[in-house]
């Protein structure tokens, strides 16, 4: 018998009576200023949260909160500050000089500063992990209250990827100081567009 | 070593577990500040351990489930039995490739399994990548954390390791520093691994992926550069959808750090263009903890770490005192469930103040499994000698009311006269760091008979 049968009969043979499934309600809240309280949040996870007017000003914005920044990536169409076209790379690993990657997500949380960006969105996954910095746009119409309401904007049943990304990469490993910058982005700024 | 044995050593060193116990209770402190910032954390609470009830109660169906999904998303799919099975599968999987470089990140399953010795026998180099555990690794010892891998390890301690390993500055012990070097190096590994392996946080059977959840970033720079993925899986991560991974998520970071997430929650569905992906399903003892009706729960955990930072015998003994890979009140409830001679003392390392219950996101009954151990310990005599005689002389006393008074007016007027030097000798580990509160001037018993009876 396979390895996999076993496990299947043993837990047949174990479980117990089956149990209801729960209702998850939203837990919405009508009240918050949510930009508020996301800029709140945004110092609590070490990012930058910065409200622009339109698209148009956002290059920019980006240059002065980045300045100097030599390889610059994006998945904005005709970005004006790119200089590495990351659509057309094919191995990952030629991102590894990347100073910094300007990604449009999809929508972004309130209650945790979490960005919901895709596979299509970041052109390559390591995008987001192997860049130095990294600067996020999001509409401010696609500003959700929590992470119930983020999962029903959701469609995960297709293959690929996605990720909610909450700040920069970060450890406390070393006697709990808080380190910005562990292997990935050592810092976030997110746009809030609009 | 049993459990005071261990702890009596970790004991040694009082700055050290003085030390070792207020970091703790920062950690535990931000997680009560960040769950009392939502109104509803009660509700969620209840809410996410029936979710995990009811997937354990149709477990089966829903890996069946998972599994088909996961196909289709062009995963490959493997079962094991026990730990040797799924570290043969994980090197059947590098050799045909001609793997020679594994980066790793944190996966309590894969310590259960001791798969990096195995790899490392059969020549791959294994580099863990989590900055904790990479520096639990370069000093050759286990985590003693599940989230914090070397919480029990100073900052002078890890700068010396990595001015012996790293060949960072002599006597460097700024965190910043120390961080930076080790981004350094691990990039290199990075770069010129050829597969990665991450573990798995939960496993959603409705679309047939896997959700890691790290600060660092490091699961997803292994994964997105490595032409192989593998994920391993104990069978209890299965939640049925995606919905429920809103509650999840929204409980873990926050009884984990306190913080409302983790910098990266990386939904896998399928490997990246041109590369694989297997997801390793392990049982590992897992369906036989199903069938104890007692202990069952315990499967709920989703690993948090919060019962560790909250448990005061944790805090002052150090995750390496249980000599077993999860440590603190979890791993006292999983592991007599392996080897119950073995982890004897472990349920025994508890106050049963029932504080991991309380911070228990996922609420399982943590202290009274401990307690249930206890009992089946004592009936199996596995008791340590010290505590089965103690036990024989209180449950005499106990059937015996005259003498049990006698006992405790004797006992409370020896309490006043005794120099604390004898009440705290060294065969009072209960003394250790700690002082006897005053004796009552009267039994409680006294103080009924004369106050309520009478009335
Ligand atoms: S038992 Fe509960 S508190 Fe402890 S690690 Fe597991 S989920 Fe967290």
């Amino acid at each position: 018998m396979s390895s996999r049968s076993k496990i299947l009969d043993a837990i047949k043979k174990n479980k117990p009576q089956l149990s209801p499934l729960p209702e998850i309600p939203e837990f919405d809240n009508e009240t918050v200023d949510k930009v508020a309280f996301l800029n709140e949040v945004m110092s609590i996870i070490g990012g930058v949260l910065e409200e622009i007017k339109d698209m148009d000003v956002l290059p920019s914005v980006v240059e002065a909160a980045y300045p100097n920044k030599k390889i610059i990536g994006s998945n904005i169409e005709n970005f004006p500050l790119t200089t590495l076209d990351v659509n057309s790379i094919e191995d990952p690993h030629d991102l590894q000089n990347l100073d910094l990657i300007v990604l449009k997500g999809e929508f972004v949380v309130a209650e945790n500063g979490a960005v919901w960006i895709s596979e299509k969105d970041l052109v390559h996954r390591a995008n987001a992990y192997i860049t130095q910095h990294m600067a996020l746009v999001v509409n401010r119409e696609d500003l959700v209250w929590n992470m119930h309401q983020a999962y029903k904007r959701l469609e995960l049943d297709r293959p690929g990827y996605g990720v909610f990304i909450s700040g920069p990469s970060k450890t406390a490993d070393i006697e709990q100081s808080l380190v910005i910058g562990a292997h990935g982005s050592r810092s976030m700024t997110l746009f809030l567009v609009g | 070593m049993d459990h005071p044995s261990a702890a009596a050593i970790f004991n040694k060193d009082e700055a050290r577990t003085e030390w070792h116990d207020k970091a703790l209770w920062y950690v535990r402190s931000k997680r009560d500040l960040s769950a009392k910032s939502i109104p509803e954390w009660e509700q969620l609470r209840q809410i996410a351990s029936a979710i995990k009830a009811h997937a354990l109660s149709n477990l089966d169906n829903y890996l069946v489930e998972f599994e088909e999904n996961a196909k289709k998303n062009g995963i490959t799919v493997h079962w094991a039995q026990d730990g040797k099975e799924h570290n043969e599968i994980v090197h059947s999987i590098l050799k045909a490739k001609e793997v020679k470089k594994l980066v790793k990140s944190k996966s309590m399953l894969t310590e259960e399994c001791h798969l990096n010795p195995y790899l490392e026998e059969k020549g791959i180099e294994v580099i863990d990548t989590d900055l904790g555990e990479r520096i639990v690794q370069l000093s050759k010892e286990p985590p003693s954390h599940i989230v914090m891998p070397a919480i029990h390890k100073k900052k002078e301690d890890i700068g010396q390791l990595f001015h012996e390993k790293l060949g960072t500055e002599a006597g460097a012990s700024d965190p910043q520093y120390l961080a930076e070097a080790a981004r350094q190096h691990l990039r290199q590994n990075f770069l010129t691994a050829d597969a990665s392996l991450t573990g798995v946080n939960f496993a959603i059977a409705e679309t047939g992926g896997v959700v890691v959840c790290t600060n660092e970033g490091n699961a997803d720079l292994g994964v997105s550069l490595a032409p192989i993925h593998i994920a391993s899986m104990g069978i209890e991560k299965l939640i049925p959808k995606a919905a429920h991974l809103g509650v999840f998520l929204r409980l873990l970071a926050r009884s984990a750090t306190g913080q409302p997430i983790t910098s990266f929650s990386s939904h896998f569905h399928g490997p990246k263009p041109g590369s694989e992906m297997h997801i390793i399903i392990v049982d590992n003892g897992r369906t036989e903890q199903l069938g104890r009706d007692d202990f069952r729960k315990s499967l709920n955990c989703i690993r948090c770490g919060a019962c560790m930072n909250t448990c005061p015998v944790y805090r002052r003994s150090g995750g390496h005192s249980y000599g077993y890979t999860v440590p603190g009140p979890i791993g006292s409830i999983l592991s007599p469930g392996k080897d119950l001679k073995k982890y004897s003392s472990l349920p025994f390392a508890s106050t049963l103040c029932g504080s991991c219950s309380d911070v228990c996101p996922v609420k399982i009954d943590i202290h009274t499994q401990l307690y249930k151990w206890r009992q089946i310990i004592a009936k199996e005599h596995e008791l340590p000698w010290s505590k089965r005689q103690a036990m024989k002389v209180a449950g005499y006393m106990f059937s015996h009311p005259n003498m049990y008074r006698t006992a405790g007016k004797a006992g409370r007027a020896m309490l006043k006269v005794t120099p604390k030097t004898l009440v705290n000798g060294p065969w009072n580990v209960w003394g250790k760091s700690r002082d006897l509160p005053p004796p009552p001037k009267e039994s409680f018993r006294d103080w009924y008979l004369k106050n309520r009876v009478k009335k």
